[in-house]
C-alpha cells in the first residue's frame, strides 16, 4: 500500500496537478490583432457609419444578440431598401468572419461559437451606453426606444 | 488495505480526467471578454463617457 502510494499515486496526482496549473498559467494572452482581424475590424466600422442614421431615425434597431435589425422594412424609403439590405449583410458576413478569424488566430477554430456568444453578451451589457432614442430589444425580445 | 487501496485509484483517476479536460477545453472567458470590448467599443464607436442626449445626428467621430 505504502509502496504504491509513494511509487505510483503521489508521483501521479503532482504531476497532473503541476500539469494542470501549467495550462492555466501559460495559455497565451488572447490575440485580436492580427492582419485579416484589423482588415475585419475597419471594414465593420467604416460601414458602421452608415447605418447610424438609421439607428438614429429607428428604422434600424439593436438586437438581443447585439446586432443590427430592421425593425420596420416598410419604413425603409424605397430607393435605399436595395443598398440597406446589402450593407447589413456584409456586416453580418463580417461578424462573422470576425468571430471565426479570431478563433483561428488562437489557435481553435473551435472556439468560434464561445467567441460569438461572448460579443453578444458584452453587447448587451453595453446597451446602456447606447446613444438615447436608439431602438433596443430588452430580454423578452420587445422593442423600446433607448432613455 | 484493499478498499483504501481501490479507493484512492478512483481519486486519483478522477483527478486525471479532470485534468484533462482542463487543458483541453479552457476557453478564457475573461480574456475573451475584455478583447470583445475593445473590439466592439471600436466598431460601434462608443464613447468612455456614455453619451447623453444628442440631436446632432450629423456629429462625426474624429
Amino acid at each position: 500500500m505504502k509502496k504504491w502510494l509513494s511509487t505510483v499515486a503521489l508521483p501521479l496526482m503532482s504531476l497532473l496537478f503541476a500539469s494542470t496549473l501549467f495550462a492555466q498559467s501559460a495559455a497565451p494572452d488572447f490575440r485580436i490583432n492580427t492582419p485579416t482581424i484589423n482588415a475585419i475590424r475597419d471594414a465593420m466600422k467604416v460601414r458602421f457609419a452608415q447605418f447610424r442614421p438609421y439607428l438614429e431615425s429607428g428604422v434600424l434597431g439593436v438586437s438581443l444578440k447585439g446586432t443590427l435589425s430592421v425593425r420596420d422594412p416598410a419604413a425603409v424609403p424605397l430607393d435605399q431598401r436595395q443598398t440597406l439590405t446589402r450593407l447589413l449583410t456584409e456586416q453580418e458576413r463580417d461578424r462573422n468572419a470576425l468571430f471565426r478569424e479570431i478563433a483561428r488566430a488562437n489557435g481553435h477554430p473551435e472556439w468560434e461559437e464561445d467567441i460569438a456568444r461572448t460579443f453578444a453578451d458584452r453587447m448587451r451589457s453595453r446597451m446602456d451606453k447606447l446613444p438615447r432614442g436608439w431602438w433596443i430589444q430588452d430580454d423578452t425580445g420587445k422593442w423600446r426606444q433607448k432613455e | 488495505m484493499p478498499q483504501t487501496r481501490a479507493g484512492l485509484t478512483v481519486l486519483a483517476s478522477a483527478w486525471a480526467l479532470s485534468a484533462c479536460v482542463t487543458i483541453n477545453i479552457y476557453f478564457p472567458a475573461a480574456a475573451a471578454e475584455k478583447a470583445a470590448d475593445k473590439l466592439l467599443d471600436d466598431i460601434w464607436q462608443l464613447r468612455e463617457d456614455a453619451k447623453p442626449a444628442d440631436t446632432q445626428s450629423g456629429k462625426e467621430q474624429e
